[in-house]
């Protein structure tokens, strides 16, 4: 599968054939180890252009969490985000693939790579999401 | 720097208004500030718009229909914050020298635009479908996970702002609601239903400002700029504390140091509540409670006038509306009534010193792009 960035100046954010399964993919800069997601030509905390590709754990912890009743054009209604802490110390901002009801703070999550669907821009939207850890 | 005084304000009703060109219902607001201040128009020396939504100039649009062109006139984009921006930049150009007379005004149609906010298409968060809304949601559900606040105690904020926008007559909702009937609205982003959430409306607000020592020859009852503090958020990668704008707690500090002020001298006071929590929010990180303290003030009624800190006792944002461009200087016109005891109905009777806080949203990685702070005192 073919993945476009949606963010117009991320590098590519997902990576399906890592070893191990699906990654997404993060930078660290390679002079101060300052870590980000999406992955980012200069480093915002030294401004090094030496960054490195960083693929990320699959799991990661549910900070927070909202069931967006009217989602933005292109995204579906509703649309439960969050924000997700992963163990290298970056926060994604994501889909949960789940019902409304489900998440809650602190949940351990996984990441879930998912069939992208085409708005009407063309863009492939929500490519991945994080499910609970026995449905990713 | 010069001491800097408001001695002219203009405010309009925030409602929808898309039937006519936000040109039209601002120019009278401009020229309400300007002949309550008793300023010949010619000595205003510069004048800074803030608008988010407008497009390219709407300063000179405006201006040109009471001819008050030629002097510098500059816009000022800070979503949320613009206005507030634009008038700390007109404080500061009387503050310097540059003019003894200049004039702050924000302006917004986004009910005729069709749009809120337009945020980066570089900007992950935001690409991937996060909306405001759903952003201070996400707030609100950490800060009720970490510190046990209800959803029956948000709603009560909620009600408290309808109920002080049924006594003004500037607020888009005027209508006093029932717990019930929050709950029961449409839901918008858990835990929100619409009426946690302000409305989109337009509007139009201005003040003029003067050097202070020049204030009495225009105005009875000039009140003072005490302190102004502009910030913008810190770019953070990492695990961010939502239930702590970090924005805001540091702009404050940097205000009472400035002002030698603390949180306890303020009498009354509008924040940025877009939403519901952000009462909460920005309770706390002003320093009025401590953090995760704020839901006591609220349940003491201390959030109430005749209350420690009558907070957003104009309806708010929440209920006032929320055009964005004009919101920073409605919010300063409100506080200078206020301290001028020209409140009506929400007067807070004695009110020496009011601040007025308001942040501008949707960047990523930032908690806010921009927060401005006023503190005003008489």
């Amino acid at each position: 599968m073919e993945f476009e960035p949606l963010a117009l100046s991320a590098g590519p954010y997902l990576d399906l054939q890592c070893e191990g399964g699906a990654r997404l993919i993060g930078s660290e800069c390679g002079d101060c180890g300052h870590r980000l997601f999406p992955t980012a030509a200069v480093c915002p905390n030294c401004m090094s252009e030496n960054m490195k590709r960083l693929p990320l754990s699959r799991d990661g912890r549910v900070y927070s969490f909202t069931v967006l009743r009217q989602a933005p054009p292109g995204f579906e209604s509703p649309s439960i985000i969050a924000y997700v802490d992963m163990p290298e110390g970056v926060r994604i901002f994501t889909h949960l693939d789940m019902q409304p009801g489900e998440p809650h703070c602190d949940m351990p999550v996984r990441l879930k790579p998912v069939a992208p669907k085409t708005d009407k821009l063309g863009r492939k939207v929500v490519q991945f999401k994080f499910a609970a850890v026995e449905n990713a | 720097m010069r001491s800097v005084s408001i001695i002219g304000t203009g405010m309009m009703r925030f409602m929808k208004r898309d039937t006519v060109n936000m040109v039209d219902f601002a120019w009278p607001i401009v020229k309400a500030a300007i002949v309550e201040a008793g300023v010949d128009p010619k000595s205003i020396g510069a004048a800074y718009c803030g608008s988010a939504a407008s497009g390219s100039m709407p300063g000179q649009r405006v201006l040109k229909r009471l001819g008050l062109t030629g002097i510098p006139i500059s816009n000022v984009e800070g979503a949320c914050s613009s206005s507030a921006i634009a008038l700390r930049h007109a404080s500061l150009a009387v503050a310097t020298g540059e003019c003894d007379v200049a004039l702050a005004f924000g302006v917004d149609q986004l009910n005729l635009s069709g749009k809120t906010l337009v945020h980066g298409t570089e900007d992950w968060d935001f690409a991937y479908g996060l909306a405001m809304p759903g952003l201070y949601a996400m707030r609100a559900q950490r800060y009720m996970y970490e510190y046990g606040v209800t959803i029956e105690q948000l709603t009560k904020i909620a009600v408290k702002s309808k109920k002080y926008g049924a006594l003004n007559p500037w607020a888009h909702f005027q209508q006093e609601v029932t717990a019930e009937q929050v709950m029961n609205a449409r839901m918008v982003a858990d835990p929100f239903t619409v009426l946690h959430c302000c409305p989109r409306s337009d509007g139009a607000s201005a003040v003029v400002v003067c050097a202070s020592d020049i204030a009495h020859r225009y105005s009875s009852k000039p009140v003072k700029i005490v302190s102004s503090v502009q910030r913008s958020g810190k770019m953070m990668t990492g695990f961010r504390d939502m239930t702590m704008p970090e924005s805001t707690q540091r702009a404050a500090r940097i205000l009472y140091e400035q002002s030698g002020l603390g949180p306890e001298d303020i009498d009354v006071c509008e924040v940025h509540d877009a939403f519901t929590v952000n009462e909460l929010l920005y309770s706390d990180a002003l320093g009025f409670s401590k953090p995760g303290e704020a839901v006591k003030l609220l349940e003491d009624g201390d959030f109430d006038i005749g209350g420690r800190i009558p907070l957003n006792i104009t309806g708010g944002l929440v209920s006032r509306g929320h055009p964005i461009g004009p919101t920073g200087i409605a919010q300063v016109v409100e506080m200078t009534h206020q301290l001028q005891g020209r409140a009506g109905k929400r007067q807070v009777e004695g009110a020496k010193l009011a601040m007025t806080h308001v942040t501008g949203g949707g960047v990523a990685g930032l908690d806010h792009g921009a927060v401005t702070i006023h503190i005003l005192g008489v």
